[in-house]
């Protein structure tokens, strides 16, 4: 590799490459380490804030507030979890409270969201493998899902419909959704075992 | 009393925990479960963090390229937010005040044109006055800029002058904008004139929902910009908030 000829040649050999070490410059006010991490997870943000507002002014906005949100105030805590794990939660988290504010009769699921885990914790494979390496994985793995499965799993992630309300646009019975969205989710454990443990 | 869950129905309360779809008996249940085993915790972080996979199987979208540079020229300035605000609360006499200061060094001595340019300054100022003004000293950018002068923003009335001295006029085709950093967010307060003699005094209506009460402006910034409603600023930043 002639890594001499790339103009991030110097960036790379001075900036840690790991999340926690790049967090760390970040904490410690280098402005490159928060561009070092925006380049490795802007997109994943931005796309999942445009999944979720359906609006680019909006998920521009959203993309923006979560990282100066890290730069700012830092809150991640690497004992608890993957940085990119906690880009997406906050970032779904926001987005489905600005839907709900465009709506105030969405009621959605921020359990998950909400509960963090309080194991210190190894930092996951997923963490080391590229984006696009992840990408596919988790999109084979979701592959293997049945329609409704993955229908009802992303109802409640993206649009934060309740059970109920899936079951309701669904025209199924609540039971039903209930059972889809579970099984699935288990299935993706899964599949995503090597990403996850 | 709950008995001991086959591994099948564990799995499944631990799935319906996560996805937030128990009912009120099987809640209870898990709740029981949980006090008694404490370490099924880590099957719903697990859990979580599978849900938490999903957005990786969205088609990539590149951000547009203008956000980074937002992003990271929002956290490029050295100095300390904290210490770079400059926000004051003026009485009324002490902003006209202020903002006199300015043209009288733009002006110099030439009493009859200060006279008419604080008649135009107080013009501009009347729509400020509310209750919650503030100042803010801005200056050029590059350190050889002489521009300097000040902000003042009604966050009652969502309402701002700008008044500059030493500002060129933007090249043709372009135009002075003002933008402010609120938390962390970049707010298009609007667009500005500048006069030929070098300096500048115009009114801007800010977005109605650019403030919320508590909001903060860490950060004012003026840009040129060649589209007529630019979203983000530019890269061509000339004047900056006062340290």
């Amino acid at each position: 590799m002639v890594e001499s000829d790339s103009p991030n040649y110097q960036l790379r050999t001075q900036l840690p490459q790991t999340d926690i070490e790049l967090f760390r410059a970040l904490k410690g006010r280098q402005p490159s380490a928060l561009g070092v991490l925006y380049d490795r997870y802007g997109s994943l943000v931005y796309g999942l804030a445009l999944r979720v507002l359906k609006n680019s002014q909006e998920a521009e906005d959203l993309t923006q507030e979560i990282f100066l949100n890290l730069w700012h105030k830092g809150k991640y805590d690497p004992a608890r979890g993957s940085l990119s794990s906690y880009l997406t939660i906050l970032t779904r988290s926001r987005a489905i409270d600005k839907l709900r504010s465009r709506n105030t009769s969405f009621k959605f699921l921020e359990r998950w969201s909400q509960f963090i885990s309080t194991q210190p914790g190894a930092h996951t494979p997923v963490e080391q493998a590229d984006l696009k390496e992840r990408s596919q994985y988790v999109r084979d793995a979701l592959t293997q899902l049945s329609q409704h499965q993955r229908q009802v799993l992303e109802m409640a992630y993206y649009e934060g419909l309740s059970q109920s309300e899936i079951a309701k646009e669904l025209d199924i019975p609540l039971g039903t959704v209930k059972t889809w969205a579970r099984q699935g989710l288990l299935k993706l454990r899964k599949t995503l075992q090597d990403l996850i443990k | 009393m709950f008995g001991s869950p086959s591994p099948e129905h564990l799995e499944e309360l631990i799935a319906g925990y996560v996805l937030g779809n128990l009912c009120s008996e099987e809640a209870e249940e898990f709740k029981h479960l949980l006090a008694e085993k404490p370490e099924l915790i880590q099957q719903v972080n697990q859990l979580q963090e599978v849900l938490g996979l999903l957005p990786y199987a969205l088609p990539e979208i590149r951000p547009p390229q203008h956000l980074r540079l937002a992003i990271v020229e929002a956290v490029n300035d050295p100095v300390n937010p904290k210490l770079a605000r400059k926000q004051f609360v003026l009485p009324w006499s002490k902003i006209v005040a202020s903002v006199a200061a300015i043209f009288t060094l733009a002006l110099g001595i030439d009493s009859y044109r200060l006279r008419q340019e604080l008649s135009s300054a107080k013009d501009v100022l009347t729509v400020l006055d509310g209750r919650d003004t503030h100042l803010y000293s801005v200056k050029g950018k590059d350190k050889k800029s002489p521009a300097f002068g000040s902000v003042l923003i009604d966050f009652d009335a969502d309402k701002a002058a700008i008044a500059l001295n030493n500002i060129s006029s933007p090249p043709t085709g372009q135009s002075y904008w003002l933008w402010a950093v609120v938390n962390d967010r970049i707010i298009r307060c609007g667009q500005f004139n500048v006069g030929t003699n070098g300096f500048a005094l115009d009114k801007i209506s800010v977005p109605d929902d650019a403030y919320k009460e508590g909001d903060e402006i860490s950060k004012l910034l003026v840009t040129l910009e060649s589209s007529e409603s630019p979203s983000y600023p530019s890269e061509q930043i000339v004047i900056v908030s006062a340290s």
